[in-house]
């Protein structure tokens, strides 16, 4: 997959854009504050039409312009295709080939981003939502409909929790949204398993690949839906069995707090060091260390569910790695092939040895470097 | 604006209200209404007054009737054992159109939303029951929509209607008829492969 040509006009901070990207890597340089990091979320919403910063989509338009255009042509297996994203205000037009495209659904899966960013550095220290929406992210680059899945699953939940916040309930009402929960639920769940248990393993090569087998790292999915050590199935009717019996079993203690307890929205992906929480036993390199592993791990199991090279998005994360583990970072990066995009202050960072094409950025001009 | 008569900018304000029409459109509509004369804008008051004075619901299944009884209802013609629940009354339409379904219907004026206050009491469902075991209703076909609130409604009247030992069945969803499999999205797609049937 390739991007073979970008541009953008009226987004945030930059200049009309008009470039034809490296087929392998391309280097973004500027000083903090230029528009670099503006640049790759001006890609990432090409494919996933939203931010990957956690920014409204109103707030990617120039202030002094209506409206917003993002455009590519992208190449997949052959075929190239133009792709469209139009902002104004809060509403998103897409377009594939010129035409608007009437159902968002139906847009994705023509182009794969992946994006690594400083934020995802804390990905093992932060919030279990933090974890959440990686694992979401992730399947949603592979199945596409995931996106319809997770946003229905959210709407039953918030009808049920509106239901637990009154004080007297219909009984065979809250029943009924007991089982709309449990019918949308289990559909994450099974899809996020089926996702790690081909991450899982690929997670683990990887980490003991940056860390030089020294350590071991493991991921094991913590579920508000089982008890103790109890394994989710991965058959879908006797998961929503299991789901229906954890959640009668909490159902007191949900009335009293008047929220769902249960379910993939109260659950955790935990990392282990060593059998031990990496939360609380990791070192600030080994937290990077996992961040990394998971983002490599990430784009390996892209790669190989739909055997195409995602578009790699780096904001500048060299910098906050150290020698080795950067070294690690770009030694894969070579490797792995694909397109790259890397925002950095100083292109001294990006040692990798394929072929790029580097652009200076500066008060939201991109242009070519001549050096 | 101001350079119109007042009774003429009041149409237009009225006109404006109606879903899908703007401003400009409502004043287009106006003045296209002067200009075919007297004879029609006779015909267009008489008939809005009519429909303020004759238009009511259907006692029994909610549809717009001109009487107690709406004309699917007081026709013998119809199938009394089966009856099909939708949510609106373009639906009931729909369903007339298609000339498939021969029985009754059942509008609920809405589907179950706690997030916007409407539970079971503020849809029409207060008739049903009685409406199912006086006319010996065999079967159930709930044709409320396939979006999270749409399938709780009809998961809501399968167990509330379960204890009446009727046949409660659930339209299909998936491809439509003469599409090609390529456009259509991926969503109903899968839900197609799920409710997929023996041949």
């Amino acid at each position: 997959m390739r991007i073979r040509s970008l541009e953008a006009e009226s987004f945030r901070n930059l200049e009309p854009l008009r470039i034809e990207p490296h087929e392998r890597f391309n280097i973004f340089e500027g000083l903090n504050g230029q528009g670099k990091t503006n640049l790759l979320e001006a890609i990432y919403l090409l494919g996933a039409l939203r931010s990957f910063r956690e920014s409204k989509v109103s707030s990617l338009v120039h202030h002094d312009h209506p409206s917003a255009v993002v455009r590519g042509e992208v190449e997949l297996r052959g075929m190239r295709r133009r792709l469209a994203v139009e902002l104004t205000g809060n509403a998103r037009r897409a377009a594939l080939d010129g035409n608007v495209v009437s159902r968002l659904g139906a847009y994705f899966g023509h182009l794969f981003v992946v994006v690594f960013a400083p934020d995802d550095l804390t990905l093992t220290k932060g919030s279990a939502g933090g974890r959440r929406r990686f694992v979401d992210r992730a399947i949603f680059n592979v199945h596409p409909t995931y996106l319809d899945e997770t946003r229905d699953y959210l709407k039953a939940l918030k009808h049920r929790n509106d239901l637990l916040r009154r004080p007297v309930v219909d009984p065979e009402l809250l029943a009924t949204f007991d089982e709309t929960l449990i019918r949308h639920g289990s559909r994450i769940l099974q899809r996020r398993m089926s996702f790690l248990d081909r991450f899982a393993p690929i997670f683990q090569e990887v980490f003991s690949e940056i860390t030089g087998s020294d350590h071991l790292g493991e991921m094991r999915y913590q579920s508000s839906v089982m008890s103790g050590d109890g394994e989710i199935s991965r058959d879908l009717d006797t998961l929503r069995d299991q789901f229906a019996e954890r959640l009668a079993s909490k159902s007191r203690a949900e009335q009293r707090r008047g929220y769902t307890i249960v379910g993939p929205h109260a659950d955790d992906l935990l990392l282990e060091l060593d059998g031990r929480a990496a939360r609380g036993h990791a070192s600030q390199g080994q937290h990077r260390a996992f961040a990394l592993a998971l983002k490599i791990a990430e784009l390996r199991t892209i790669r190989e569910a739909t055997e195409i090279d995602p578009i790699l998005l780096l904001d500048d994360v060299s910098s906050e790695l150290d020698e080795s583990r950067n070294h690690a970072l770009m030694t894969h990066l070579d490797q792995a092939g694909g397109q790259v995009f890397v925002t950095t202050t100083d292109r001294r960072w990006i040692r990798v040895n394929g072929a790029c094409r580097v652009y200076r950025v500066e008060e939201g001009q991109v242009s070519v470097s001549s050096g | 604006m101001s350079l119109l008569p007042a009774s003429l900018e009041r149409l237009i304000v009225l006109l404006s209200r109606l879903p899908g029409i703007g401003e400009r459109t409502a004043t287009r509509l106006a003045f296209a209404a002067l200009a075919e004369g007297d004879e029609y804008l006779g015909d267009l008051a008489r008939s809005l007054d009519e429909a303020t004075e004759k238009i009511t619901y259907c006692k029994s299944c909610h549809m717009l009737a001109e009487s107690e009884l709406c004309r699917i209802c007081s026709d013998p013609g119809r199938d009394s054992r089966v009856m099909c629940v939708v949510a609106t009354i373009p639906d009931v339409l729909a369903f007339e159109r298609s000339g498939a379904f021969r029985g009754r219907y059942h509008v609920t004026h809405g589907v179950l939303s706690p997030l916007k206050g409407v539970g079971p009491s503020e849809l029409r469902l207060h008739n049903l029951r009685s409406r199912l075991t006086e006319q010996g209703v065999e079967e159930v076909i709930l044709a409320t929509p396939t979006g999270v609130e749409g399938e709780a409604t009809a998961l809501y009247l399968t167990r509330s209607l379960s204890d009446l030992g009727l046949r409660v069945t659930r339209i299909a969803t998936g491809v439509p008829m003469g599409g090609e499999l390529e456009y259509v999205d991926p969503t109903t797609l899968s839900r197609a492969l799920e409710g997929r049937v023996n041949v």
